[in-house]
């Protein structure tokens, strides 16, 4: 049995724990154990903490990946925000040594230090390494009933090079796992368009506008639900449709799946064990 | 850009969305800390009430405080900041 040390973030255990317990159940059942990191931190996320202070945002990511190092597994996290910063962090003390002797000179006055001996995956790079074949075994309830249309967010992608998660482009991990469950992806214009979560605080009406234009294109495709492998943009449109809705007189009521629900679903188990009665916007029977 | 915005929380300017954000970072070591809710919620869920991260830990709260303490970015902190 595969293990990684599993950096569960800030969102997931403090908003949405439902998340964190069908995709600890879901990956146990597909051969991945987890381990919690003990005496992790925030990320630090990758755009408020960056744009403060690149050198505090640094220095605490390396904290949490220096904590990893410890333990002796690759990280496993279910963020995309988490996996942008530590998969960047790591990238950047791997392959600067000026950086990296800096940080290490903050690591060592709290005891602590960065080699540069593990990697950091996202869980939708698990899922796939685990393949069609293993997962097609496992799926109990074929998601036959689902038109899925997949929302990949901007954190998983993008910069690529460092990544190397898919297609900036045109990516298609999560439509690929979506098959695998049973589901049709659908496909749409706006698929790479931001969810517009990332500039709520600084920028709340422009925030909606967005998030209005992807739940707009979506109506106009035969597509019955959304999922996405980023708790930030699970809830901007679990919870924005009702506001977009509200603000704009129109009807917006996409049921919202993360990628390890849907996953959980297909594998047997319960709506409740999954979490789905957690969610603001209803989901239908499946 | 980045280095722009650096300068800028530097010299005390930064908006008071991001700012509260670092704030509640440097209290709690997370952005989103937990509530008594959450805590029900993960009963409910079989989980553990707390996990074992820094909210849990004050040594690990600690470290991270003393990180952000080095760095530099702790000016900004002070009440007075926190209001521009």
């Amino acid at each position: 049995m595969k293990e990684y040390a599993l950096f569960l973030g800030c969102l997931i255990p403090a908003r949405l724990p439902h998340i964190e317990a069908i995709s600890v159940k879901v990956l146990d059942k597909l051969g991945i154990k987890t381990k919690d990191m003990i005496d992790a931190s925030c990320c630090p996320d990758p755009v408020v903490m960056k744009s403060l202070d690149f050198k505090s945002w640094l220095a605490i990511a390396a904290r949490n990946l220096s904590l990893a190092e410890e333990t002796g597994y690759d990280i496993l996290t279910l963020c995309s925000g988490c996996f942008s910063t530590l998969s960047k962090a790591n990238h950047l003390l791997k392959y600067s040594a000026e950086l990296k002797g800096e940080v290490n000179k903050l690591l060592s006055e709290i005891n602590r230090g960065f080699s540069g001996k593990i990697n950091v995956k996202h869980v939708v790079e698990i899922i796939r390494d685990i393949g069609k074949e293993t997962i097609e075994q496992q799926v109990k309830k074929p998601l036959k009933k689902l038109k899925v249309a997949s929302h990949p967010g901007c954190h998983l992608l993008r910069p690529s090079t460092i990544l190397h998660v898919d297609d900036p482009n045109v990516p298609t991990i999560q439509d690929e796992i979506v098959s695998w469950v049973g589901a049709e992806p659908v496909n749409y214009a706006l698929k790479m368009l931001c969810c517009g979560v990332g500039i709520k605080m600084v920028d709340p009406e422009a925030n909606l506008l967005l998030l209005r234009e992807k739940l707009a294109n979506l109506k106009e495709t035969e597509a019955n639900c959304i999922v996405t492998p980023c708790p930030f943009c699970f809830i901007q449109f679990d919870m924005g449709q009702r506001e977009v809705s509200r603000k704009f007189g129109e009807s917006y009521n996409f049921p919202v799946f993360y990628i390890t629900e849907l996953l959980g679903l297909a594998l047997g188990f319960s709506p409740k064990e999954v979490g789905l009665h957690l969610h603001t916007t209803p989901v239908m029977e499946v | 850009m980045l280095a722009l915005r650096n300068l800028a929380t530097k010299e005390g300017y930064a908006p008071a969305a991001l700012k509260n954000v670092l704030k509640v970072l440097f209290e709690t070591g997370h952005e989103f800390p937990f509530t008594g809710y959450t805590r029900k919620l993960r009963r409910e869920l079989d989980l553990s009430e707390t996990p074992p991260l820094t909210i849990s830990s004050p040594k690990a709260l600690e470290e991270v405080q003393k990180l952000i303490k080095m760095a530099g970015t702790s000016p900004l902190l002070k009440s007075s900041e926190m209001k521009k």
